[in-house]
């Protein structure tokens, strides 16, 4: 579980820390004051996580020289991560990590406190030390002895326990309200390559990347969550579709090569066209024909539902949502806060309504100090915080209250 | 005519209008509904609700609000007397002791029905002593079936199979019955 973050020179955020909710955590606050860029940072620790792109670093590149200093817990057990990202943002507005230094410190009671420097996303090779110095290219230096002694000293538990939060960083996921705008967009149809049992796309985007998502699920050997949101957005549930179906039309291509000498090597490529059907009563609807709001809906229940997520980053969840909808979707994202941690950024004093005030976190934005996040609980006095709980009791909800002025927003 | 159901939030309307289906068959009946999405507010807008409702042709009003740590005779009082000024024909005030969920934990077979499973849950003796019955039915149906509870999805595919007189054990749920057979007799 992530507990604490603290962003360091980071677009609007020059010092911001922010210690969540361990299940729900709701970040309201102005325009501009930097919800948007809180999410994103956090998005860096799953980043971390994943193989960076081989990719020349020329210092012009680097947009963004930021610092993560993340405190993950697990019952008494803490472990706190300081990295040091060198990020270009591309014209899509994605952050890439072109670099990057990590440094760990685990702490464990009766335990010696373990400190090491290391990149996330090459923790699961830390038991296997003789693939360490080809790994360490990644650094574009020469693995040095220390570092070897020290990975080899490494306690089992230390080990262990950086392979979970790896896990968990690469568990976590990004649902922004502008990912899925514009259906109309969305191809009718995808391709994919057939390669044995395994199949592949290349960089799914957007809607698409959804629709391949969906499709990953439909086609999984343990079904069981894909089912359980079938069954939510279906006619028992939520009615907003009874139906997905994914036709499958095998294709095929040749492609042809030539090799020194001038020898021809032809290759077939067998392909999987997918099809994906929505039944909406007697219609037969493609992804580009089901409203913004549909869309925006599945998407966002498929990723709370069926992915096997550990950490959801939720951008404005009402966005083009009828509020009985989004009453429903709510309800649903409390339930899974339960199962994995949640965080949410809103504009809605209806989603506020449906929340206590321990998960809502005030977002401002400080020309000298950049954004501050702070729980409303230590923005308001003892006194004030009383009278809050008095209103939620006897007059009204939290998100009437916001709405009143009683946050103390700026007008 | 229809009722009118003043609740805190809309699964605990469907739970109330599944309830009163299946006791008033087979007659029919439309409702029409508000909620407050939290105490405070459902507690505030309770008369303006109860008035509207009546002149939108609800002349019987049910209200639903948890008991949690209010005071019950304070609490049923507050509420009748907000809705009493409305001349509704027939009124109730229903006070689930923490959630209307612990209504749902009456009948083994509607879960079962509601999730399409064959085995019946092993429910508590007495399911209103159950502290967070909402948590509880959620971890009971996990265990039980490996699926995912929802209380705005499920609470009215249970209620729907609920059989009632096994709910008339429960002592919040007791005036619901006498409230519909009042609604019964005005609608022959």
């Amino acid at each position: 579980m992530l507990k604490k973050i603290v962003i360091e020179n980071y677009r609007s955020c020059l010092r911001t820390s922010f210690d969540f909710h361990p299940s729900l955590s709701v970040l309201v606050g102005p325009n501009s004051s930097g919800k948007t860029n809180i999410l994103q940072a956090i998005m860096f620790l799953n980043k971390l996580a994943q193989e960076p792109e081989r990719r020349p670093v020329y210092k012009e590149a680097i947009t963004q020289s930021s610092r993560i200093k993340a405190l993950f817990s697990l019952g008494r057990d803490e472990t706190q991560l300081n990295a040091s990202v060198a990020a270009f943002t591309d014209e899509s507005n994605n952050d890439i990590i072109l670099q990057s230094q990590q440094k760990w410190l685990l702490t464990r009671p009766k335990e010696k406190k373990v400190s090491l420097e290391w990149p996330l996303f090459a923790t699961s090779h830390l038991s296997e030390t003789r693939m360490l110095p080809p790994l360490y290219r990644f650094y574009r230096r020469p693995f040095p002895d220390r570092l070897y002694r020290a990975v080899k000293a490494l306690p089992r538990w230390a080990i262990l326990r950086l392979s979970n939060i790896a896990r968990f960083c690469e568990g976590m996921r990004y649902y922004g309200a502008s990912q899925f705008t514009n259906p109309g967009a969305c191809p009718v149809s995808f391709e994919i390559e057939e390669e044995g049992e395994h199949r592949r796309l290349f960089r799914p985007r957007g809607h698409t990347r959804i629709l391949y998502q969906m499709y990953s699920a439909h086609k999984a050997e343990n079904r069981s969550r894909y089912d359980q949101f079938l069954s939510i957005v279906g006619p028992d549930g939520l009615r907003l579709i009874d139906k997905v179906k994914f036709k499958e039309v095998p294709t095929s291509s040749v492609e042809y090569s030539v090799r020194v000498g001038g020898k021809v090597k032809v290759q077939r490529l067998h392909k999987l066209l997918v099809i994906p059907q929505f039944r909406i009563g007697k219609q037969r609807l493609s992804p580009n024909q089901l409203s913004e709001g549909t869309f925006k809906t599945l998407a966002l229940l498929f990723y709370v539902i069926t992915e096997n997520s550990t950490a959801l980053l939720i951008e404005e969840p009402e966005v083009c949502i009828h509020h009985g909808l989004l009453s429903s979707i709510l309800e649903l994202i409390k339930t899974y806060s339960r199962h994995k941690q949640m965080i949410v950024s809103t504009h809605s004093d209806y989603v506020l309504d449906h929340v206590g005030p321990e998960n809502v976190f005030r977002i401002t934005f400080d020309k000298s100090s950049g954004t501050i996040a702070r729980h409303i609980r230590k923005t308001m006095t003892s006194r004030e915080f009383s009278a809050l709980r008095e209103y939620l009791e006897k007059v009204g909800n939290l998100g009437e209250y916001w709405r009143e002025g009683g946050l103390g927003d700026r007008p | 005519m229809k009722m009118g159901i003043i609740a805190e939030d809309d699964s605990d309307v469907s739970v109330i209008k599944e309830i009163t289906v299946s006791l008033l068959k087979p007659r029919r009946i439309g409702f029409k509904h508000f909620v407050g999405h939290g105490h405070g507010k459902l507690q505030r807008k309770c008369a303006d609700w109860a008035r509207i409702l009546v002149s939108r042709g609800c002349p019987w009003i049910a209200v639903v609000h948890d008991l949690d740590k209010y005071n019950e005779i304070s609490l049923r009082r507050k509420l009748t007397n907000a809705i009493t000024p409305v001349r509704a024909h027939a009124s109730v005030v229903l006070i689930p002791k923490r959630e209307i969920e612990a209504w749902l934990l009456y009948d083994g077979g509607a879960i079962a029905a509601a999730f399409k499973e064959t085995r019946r849950p092993r429910l508590p003796g007495d399911p209103e002593s159950l502290v967070d019955p909402k948590k509880y039915l959620c971890d009971l149906i996990w265990r039980k079936y490996r699926k995912d509870y929802l209380n705005t999805v499920h609470n009215a595919l249970i209620a729907k199979h609920i059989d009632v007189s096994l709910l008339r054990r429960s002592s919040s749920f007791a005036a619901h019955p006498t409230f519909v057979e009042t609604i019964r007799n005005r609608l022959h």
